[in-house]
């Protein structure tokens, strides 16, 4: 008798003070922010902008129809002026019926002028806090963090998180931009063996595509690749204005400069993060037509660095495999007497981007983004003769020899193209 | 008269496994990172070899002492004023070390799940399990250590697992981190890690043969090394060096970074579970074998009645350092220089001194619950 009487008291004495201890949250209380977006402020150091699912209209997406969420609707903004990111939430706090919540925000997005003086500040924030997670996503945009966050506008997905994780994992095949997770920033931001790079964020530069037609800059502008382009200069209209591509270029925790699309191909190629992605490259016989490959890295890329005084020498080996998508010319390339021409001339031409990518970042830039210095690491036994070394200091001075193997693989759907006949024959 | 409790060598190699790796789930092994950077694993490696080569010395010389502990040994040797001396020394350690991991713990919980709540009152949980623990005796928390071991085996390899996607063999170099006189010089210190071995040599009564004994050790320690340096290992590919001396929980911050697509994600809670097991059971131990050296130096019928006043004097002492940061510096800057000797030091001097004393055993000291 006395044992029940003793479980029944520690069950109740359970139930009762775990149920309702100090730190009981109802999810109904809470405002789930999805994206943070940080500017420059006009009079305070910080314009954060707050990006939150609105629960009621996101409903209805499962089951017995319902349809979409409500696209836009399923998320609102607020923007506050603030000294600091905590200080901001805080202040939101006052004003917004429910406590905010960031432990679901899967997206920061930096301002490309906030993030040239420095973006430590706000990040230590972030990795100090328990609500932030390391997975979260980090963007530099090109303008206004608080004009991307408002210009993103998830039509397809009825959990607006959805679209931001969809659209940042896109990398894996389209090679637009890179895996860019804050633990990896912050990681980068504080060792010495490599130097960050996050996702470029922007919004379309023009509504319409006469309007784009219409812009000098673009008009005069020659015929390019899908890759070659900065966000916000994607030649495009439609619903959705936000766009991502390409790299924001980091040395230490300042933004110096950005990368187009195609470069953050021959970034995440080179660092072994590549996936799958198309390539259109001119036909060796007819250069006025493209040939379209679906391109994948079949070897980890093999990286080697010698150090010879003040200047290393890095050879980088790429391996790559293909599956023809288009051929536009016509032309027997599936023969295997013609797949050689296809697979040197991709091979070459990657080779020349990546030297071309590789040289940007030593010389311009000045920033180890692919991280080479892990293996030039270990030629030393101590992180004393490292840090002496000073390897950021020597990066600059790097020379590269890319060697890149392209193989085609299979044809696609087709094993030859029979030319097309016309009254004027052929 | 005998003790009746007796247990086999799985479940004291289980509770000599949770008490040395517990501190996985507190600061380790940042401590080790701080101190040799990215040499952190030859660090442990070393202390792994040397508490191996300590522990096979002590047992060697155990061999005289079948079923007897370190009190009964003190009191072989120099009668009741060693014991009392003996006693003395590990009941102080025993009760500072239980405060100090006990503050931890609580405080830990409150930064990464119970941030409002009052720290007493995160305790309170902790102290209740003791107590409970404590009150049912050796068997029941040996017993508790067979059950628990494999579930929070299985939280800790699922976390080690789960970070796979982020290890990163480049962050082992330069090899030799800070260099050789740090790894192997103050690196020394780091044997620490192997402390509890102690515990090991308070239960011969309860294991009673030198073969079970012995084997219990090596099981426990072979096991220890092995998460020790998984977890070593580990934290280093991921975090590398220098953000690897940052992380205030690092097993933690391995946790969080687990995300296999919407559904796998957040398994800090499997973290959670392991850890506070894993917590429970370690102060458990402490408190039971604080009762039992009081008891023994007193030579006293009972320990139960000792449990709530240890209890008592654990909660407050806790309370002494007036933040986490100071009981964090306590545990790995100071504890860290003395820890060792009670793992090495005092049996192998007790053991030595023994081989040389010839008095007739006195009576059992030892009494039943």
């Amino acid at each position: 008798m006395n044992r029940i009487i003793g479980f029944i008291l520690i069950i109740f004495i359970l139930c009762t003070m775990l149920s309702g201890c100090y730190d009981s949250r109802d999810v109904d209380d809470l405002t789930y922010v999805i994206a943070v977006g940080l500017d420059k402020g006009k009079l305070e150091p910080l314009r954060l902008t707050l990006q939150y699912a609105v629960p009621k209209e996101m409903g209805g997406g499962g089951g017995g129809g319902g349809g979409e969420g409500g696209g836009s609707k399923a998320i609102s903004t607020v923007t506050v002026e603030c000294s600091s990111l905590s200080s901001g939430i805080n202040l939101v706090n006052g004003f917004v019926s429910k406590q905010i919540n960031v432990s679901h925000a899967i997206v920061a997005v930096f301002s490309e002028e906030l993030a040239k003086e420095g973006i430590s500040k706000f990040l230590y924030g972030m990795e100090r806090g328990r609500e932030f997670r390391p997975n979260m996503y980090v963007a530099v945009s090109r303008g206004s963090a608080e004009h991307y966050l408002s210009q993103v506008q998830p039509i397809q997905e009825v959990d607006p998180t959805k679209y931001y994780q969809l659209i940042f994992s896109s990398y894996k095949y389209t090679g637009f931009a890179p895996n860019s997770k804050l633990f990896s920033l912050l990681n980068k931001f504080k060792n010495t063996m490599g130097q960050p790079v996050v996702a470029l964020a922007g919004v379309s530069k023009h509504k319409s595509l006469d309007d784009f037609a219409k812009d000098p800059d673009f008009a005069k502008k020659p015929p390019t690749t899908e890759q070659n382009f900065l966000p916000g200069n994607i030649i495009k209209q439609g619903d959705i204005a936000g766009e991502i591509m390409g790299l924001a270029v980091f040395d230490g925790d300042k933004f110096m400069g950005e990368m187009t699309g195609e470069e953050s191909t021959d970034y995440l190629m080179v660092t072994g993060d590549y996936s799958n992605s198309y390539l259109t490259m001119p036909d060796p016989k007819k250069p006025d037509n493209y040939i379209i490959l679906n391109v994948k890295q079949s070897r980890y890329p093999v990286s080697k660095v010698k150090l010879m005084g003040n200047t290393p020498q890095i050879n980088v080996e790429i391996k790559l495999e293909a599956d023809f998508i288009a051929i536009q010319s016509g032309f027997n390339y599936e023969n295997p007497q013609n797949l050689g021409l296809v697979e040197n001339a991709a091979s070459s031409l990657i080779k020349d981007r990546v030297t071309r990518f590789l040289n940007r970042t030593s010389k311009e830039f000045q920033c180890d983004i692919c991280s080479f210095g892990k293996e030039a690491v270990k030629k030393f036994l101590t992180t004393k003769q490292w840090n002496d070394y000073n390897w950021f200091g020597k990066y600059k001075n790097a020379n590269f020899n890319v060697k890149v193997e392209m193989r085609i693989r299979r044809p696609g759907l087709m094993i030859r193209t029979v030319p097309i006949n016309t009254s004027q024959g052929g | 008269m005998k003790n009746k409790i007796t247990f086999g060598k799985w479940e004291a190699a289980g509770l000599l496994i949770n008490a040395i790796s517990a501190r996985i789930f507190l600061n380790f092994p940042r401590p080790l990172v701080e101190s040799s950077g990215t040499a952190a694993w030859i660090q442990m490696l070393y202390v792994s070899i040397l508490a191996l080569i300590g522990f096979t010395i002590i047992i060697k010389l155990y061999k005289k002492f079948e079923g007897r502990d370190l009190m009964d040994i003190s009191d072989h040797i120099g009668g009741g004023i060693l014991r009392f001396i003996t006693g003395i020394i590990l009941l102080v350690t025993f009760i500072v070390v239980c405060s100090i991991i006990l503050r931890e713990y609580s405080e830990n919980m409150k930064v990464i799940a119970f941030n409002v709540s009052p720290i007493s009152f995160v305790m309170l949980f902790f102290l209740v399990g003791m107590i409970v623990a404590a009150y049912l005796g050796m068997e029941a928390i040996v017993r508790l250590h067979a059950i628990a071991i494999p579930i929070i085996t299985v939280g800790f390899v699922i976390i080690f697992l789960g970070v796979a996607p982020f290890y990163d063999v480049s962050n082992l170099y330069p090899l030799l981190g800070n260099g050789p006189k740090k790894i192997f010089g103050s690196g020394f210190f780091a044997l620490s890690t192997f402390s509890p071995l102690v515990y090991l040599y308070l239960m011969p009564p309860f294991i009673k043969t030198h073969k079970n004994l012995k084997r219990a050790g090596y099981i426990g320690i072979a096991f220890s090394i092995f998460f020790s340096m998984a977890s070593v290992l580990v934290y280093e590919m991921v975090f590398g060096y220098p953000s690897g001396t940052e992380s205030f929980l690092p097993t933690f911050e391995l946790a969080r970074l687990i995300n296999y697509g919407r559904f796998f994600q957040r398994v800090e809670s499997v973290f959670m579970f392991s850890w506070v097991i894993s917590a429970m059971l370690y102060l458990s131990i402490i408190l039971y074998f604080s009762a039992y050296v009081l008891q023994k130096m007193f030579r006293l019928k009972f320990y139960k009645p000792l449990i709530f006043p240890l209890v008592v004097i654990i909660f407050c002492i806790s309370f002494l350092p007036p933040n986490l940061m100071t009981s964090i510096t306590l545990e790995t800057k100071y504890f860290t220089y003395f820890l060792w000797t009670l793992g090495f030091v005092i049996p192998v001097i007790l053991l030595l001194i023994g081989r040389f004393v010839k008095r007739k055993p006195e009576k059992e000291i030892l009494k039943d619950e």
